[in-house]
């Protein structure tokens, strides 16, 4: 989840089909991929619902929470509201009887790659899990590895390969 | 055209039979081939009540847009199927509604930016507004005092108490002090408000930075500096930048010292995101509403302990406005009586990588080469004579030449007598210009020059050297194609910098 623009879509094409586009599309209601990821002692089957940006401010997307094991918050590191929305899901989420692994996720990191135009500080104030770019494909695979960790290990009923 | 599709599915996901025209039935497929939200299929969803807004889905390189709906349906002895998936296809309407959805949000981003902007500005507007009310009531209560001083002065010389007259200067130079010190301070804060970082390449030593300023500052005496930054760090920062920063940090630890002397910690460290310079003191501490207003404009501290020495409620605001023009952040801690600890970070993207820098620095020189002939444009020759040892320190092998003001300038490059024989003054590729010259100076220079550019075929790059302010230089040359700004001296430094950047 993510408000408009922050790169959702683009994460999930990198993750499971590794391309970028750079013309930018809208999403259209939810679009569901799969992904398999391997760890070092299971494989985790991810289902990514990619939700559209514009449903952050419907309140649509709650029945989409239900069932979800993690919710992947995204932001682009260029635009503090775009943070700033994040923020506020989070809270929402957190008053709703579901109780998901929240993951955060600063996309569009090459934006500021070696210049110095990222206000990083918030970085600090909450936990940012990763910084990545889908359209370098920077950290994209390792952030969804990362999460798929966290899966495992709080899956009661894991399927150990 | 029919716009309802039914998939029969039994319970293993595995699709029966349906009428949607891109199913091949030969594939034999599981649901979630078309729709992976039905990957696991029995356990994944809560599938009996399963239906969705809007599913984009692409099929076979085409993309669909459907309305999903799932319901479980009694055991059909003869066909085995469990479920019936609905798929209303709503593509022909929502391929429109993304392009107009996609124009709609790439106006929300940047609606988004215009209001972060906008933020920006009233910001600036309040500042400003705070600035004015803070310089008039401080200028103008030195200038109140020093009036009074005057007055008593006529009072003191038409009574002929001379005596008195020698002690009354004093104090009204105090008050003349205090006001030039104001004056210097803002025009730092002028500086760095103004300036954008146009030298991002500029690499500084901190921790010689720190043993530096160290020495310089007013009452070193009193300063026990413990300076713990790795002698190896390097960062792209600017020196006057930082200059400024910690000479503020450090001078204010000597102001709000408890004795007569105070013990200053600094230690940096690299974290994730960004570096961390920590400067801790044994002084007097800070008030908690001393914490909350220390960065603001015309704030002075409440525990001030030197009568002497002047406080403007300008440093830290200055210094807050350099980190920020780093995009870095500063706080201060610290409780009353138990010293005061200000922490930095500055993103760490600004640290230096030493090796990559040499080579890249190396490479630069090598450039530089292409540098042939140079005019050095200075009424001082002695200045030329340092300029040219300055670029002969760097290996340049390069031509100097030499003339004292912009008319010989331009005599020597349209080949006027007596620089009619391009044999010993050739064009040169590169122009040191001095802004400020008799006859014609560097400005007035590169106005003419700037009309006959063109003539030339070979690219003539101009550096501009002053020790007037830059910005303004800037501004009456902003039209000429001036190529580079150095302020005087030029240095080994500078000039590595001016090749790094041409």
């Amino acid at each position: 989840m993510g408000s408009v623009g922050v790169g959702k879509t683009s994460l999930v094409e990198r993750l499971v089909y590794q391309r970028f586009s750079p013309e930018y599309l809208s999403s259209i209601g939810v679009r569901v991929d799969k992904k398999s990821l391997e760890l070092d002692d299971c494989k985790v089957n991810l289902l990514i619902w990619d939700i559209a940006g514009e449903f952050m401010t419907h309140k649509v997307y709650q029945k989409y929470l239900r069932g979800a094991a993690a919710v992947v918050c995204v932001f682009d590191v260029t635009r503090e509201q775009s943070f700033l929305a994040i923020k506020s899901l989070i809270s929402e989420i957190s008053n709703e009887q579901i109780n998901p692994i929240i993951y955060i996720i600063g996309n569009k990191i090459d934006l500021v790659k070696n210049k110095a135009e990222f206000n990083y500080l918030f970085l600090d104030e909450s936990n940012v899990d990763m910084l990545t770019s889908a359209k370098d494909g920077e950290k994209v695979e390792e952030a969804f590895q990362f999460l798929s960790k966290i899966l495992a290990s709080n899956s009661p009923n894991l399927r150990r390969v | 055209m029919k716009k309802n599709y039914e998939f029969l599915i039994n319970q293993d996901g595995k699709i029966l039979k349906t009428d949607a025209p891109f199913f091949d039935a030969s594939i034999n497929e599981n649901v979630a081939f078309y729709f992976p939200m039905f990957i696991d299929f029995n356990v994944t969803l809560d599938i009996e009540n399963f239906e969705m807004d809007i599913y984009e889905a692409s099929i076979n390189g085409e993309k669909y847009f459907f309305k999903l709906k799932i319901h479980s349906i009694n055991r059909n002895a003869k066909n085995v199927y469990d479920f019936v998936l609905e798929a209303e296809d709503l593509t022909e309407e929502y391929i429109d509604k993304q392009k107009h959805q996609t124009a709609y949000n790439k106006i929300s981003i940047k609606n988004e930016y215009l209001r972060e902007t906008n933020v920006k500005l009233d910001s600036q507007i309040d500042y400003l507004r705070t600035f004015a009310f803070v310089l008039s009531h401080d200028f103008r209560e030195p200038l109140a005092v020093i009036k009074s001083f005057h007055d008593l002065v006529d009072n003191a010389l038409s009574e002929k108490r001379y005596d008195d007259i020698t002690e009354l200067n004093q104090l009204a130079k105090k008050q003349i002090d205090l006001l030039d010190q104001m004056v210097s301070s803002l025009l730092k804060l002028q500086q760095v408000t103004s300036e954008i970082l146009s030298n991002s390449d500029s690499q500084l030593n901190l921790s010689h930075l720190l043993d530096k300023i160290a020495k310089d500052i007013y009452e070193s005496e009193k300063l026990q500096l413990h300076n713990q930054v790795a002698d190896d760090l390097i960062l792209n920062i600017d020196e006057t930048h930082f200059y400024v920063v910690f000479q503020n940090i450090i001078s204010n630890a000597i102001k709000y010292r408890k004795g007569d002397l105070v013990d200053v910690e600094i230690v940096c460290k690299q974290k994730d995101h960004f570096i961390e310079i920590v400067c801790k003191d044994n002084g007097v501490g800070i008030t908690d509403e001393d914490k909350r207003k220390a960065f603001q404009f015309g704030h002075k501290g409440s525990m001030h302990n030197q009568d002497e020495i002047a406080s403007y409620g300008i440093g830290l605001f200055t210094v807050k406005n350099i980190i920020e023009l780093y995009k870095g952040q500063i706080g201060i801690e610290g409780n009353k009586d138990e010293g005061t600890i200000v922490t930095i970070r500055l993103p760490n993207n600004l640290i230096v990588d030493q090796m990559a820098s040499e080579i890249k620095e190396n490479q630069q020189f090598m450039d530089a080469k292409s540098f042939q002939n140079i005019l050095f444009v200075d009424d001082s020759e002695t200045t030329n004579f340092i300029n040219k040892s300055i670029f002969e320190s760097l290996s340049l092998h390069c031509q100097f030449y030499s003339v004292k003001n912009g008319a010989e300038a331009m005599k020597y490059l349209l080949g006027a007598k007596p620089y009619n024989d391009q044999n010993l003054y050739p064009i040169p590729d590169l122009i040191f210009l001095d802004s400020s010259m008799p006859v014609m100076d560097g400005v007035s220079f590169a106005e003419a020059f700037s009309k006959i550019r063109d003539r030339f075929n070979i690219n003539i790059k101009i550096a501009m050297l002053s020790s007037m302010p830059m910005q303004k230089l800037k501004m009456d040359t902003k039209d000429f194609g001036i190529d580079h700004y150095i302020q005087k001296p030029l240095s080994k430094e500078k000039l590595k910098q001016f090749l790094q950047f041409n």
